[in-house]
């Protein structure tokens, strides 16, 4: 048995790490604790020499027949602040030296987390764990078992408050 | 203030990668992961430990000597596998040593990622279906709740390497 067949991919290996990592998305729910994962990520890739792409999931607008338009004004306004700060850490990012983009979708966490993966081609996918305590984990709170059973290239998880 | 910068530099001094730990479970597509494994570890100079758990011998007041010298055969044959796996992963990553435990897999290579101080796991998924989850048969977010270490999941039988 010979391990090395199965990383031979055709002498597509980019320089810097045979593993071929070329683009990165980290998620990020842009709280208190996502500058901790994005630092990460962003320490990951340089050493890989990857480019980064933050990817945060806004959830989607609360579709009710009770639903009025100042709340619908208050969805656009927490949508578009989040936009922002979105925005602004893809730029502490990149003043670090490392390659980033983002990309700002709205939808489940983690299926939009596996969905951007597949359209953007990511090789590796770093997202964070919160610890929830067991409700947490039975009502779904922690979306990393989710994103991991959701995405199909490798998934990276970043326990928050870890380090 | 850039946040992000001042947390790399407090992260470059101790971001190092340095020891993995890989559970495998010797299916067929553990080599699959080994090797991935193998290039994430040369990628940053780091050591890598394969885990394989052996699950525990079940104890009932119907257990025979027969039963349990199986289970010793079983046991035995599944430590010799793993010395294999791990001879034949050297060839080609010689910074690669092994760790046989008997055990719940997620608990006992949880342990060794903590004796050993390892900086990542790498673990496999399955992707089973509702019912595979529903009893707890991928391991992989089962070692995700109880590590505080990076825990890598790489998805076998997909083309990611």
């Amino acid at each position: 048995m010979n391990v090395i067949e199965n990383t031979d991919n055709g002498g597509q290996t980019a320089v810097g790490n045979g593993l071929n990592i070329r683009r990165i998305i980290v998620a990020v729910d842009l709280s208190p604790h996502s500058e901790k994962t994005a630092a990460y990520g962003a320490e990951f890739a340089k050493k890989v020499g990857a480019a980064v792409i933050l990817l945060h999931v806004f959830p989607p607008e609360p579709s009710t027949e009770f639903a009025s338009e100042q709340l619908y004004e208050s969805f656009e306004q927490g949508r578009r602040l989040w936009a922002w700060k979105l925005i602004e850490l893809a730029e502490q990012i990149r003043q670090t030296g490392v390659e980033c983009d983002h990309d700002f979708r709205v939808g489940d966490p983690a299926e939009q987390v596996a969905r951007a993966a597949k359209d953007l081609h990511a090789d590796l996918v770093i997202a964070s764990s919160h610890y929830p305590g067991f409700l947490g984990r039975f009502l779904g709170m922690d979306q990393a078992p989710r994103i991991v059973q959701r995405t199909s290239c490798p998934v990276l998880i970043f326990h928050e408050g870890g380090e | 203030m850039n946040q992000i910068l001042e947390k790399t530099d407090k992260t470059s001094e101790s971001f190092d990668v340095r020891k993995i730990v890989v559970a495998v479970d010797l299916s067929k597509h553990s080599k699959t992961t080994a090797a991935y494994a193998a290039e994430f570890a040369k990628s940053f100079g780091a050591s890598i430990t394969l885990v394989h758990a052996f699950a525990p011998e079940p104890i009932t007041e119907f257990t025979t000597e027969e039963v349990h010298e199986r289970y010793e055969a079983d046991l035995r044959a599944s430590e010799r596998d793993l010395r294999k796996f791990a001879e034949a992963v050297r060839e080609t990553y010689p910074d690669c040593d092994f760790e046989f435990r008997v055990g719940d897999p997620a608990e006992q290579v949880t342990l060794v990622a903590k004796d050993l101080d390892a900086d990542l796991i790498i673990t496999a998924s399955h992707h089973p279906g509702f019912l595979g989850r529903l009893f707890g048969m991928d391991q992989a977010p089962r070692i995700l709740h109880r590590t505080q270490c990076p825990v890598l999941v790489y998805h076998e039988g997909k083309d990611s390497v």
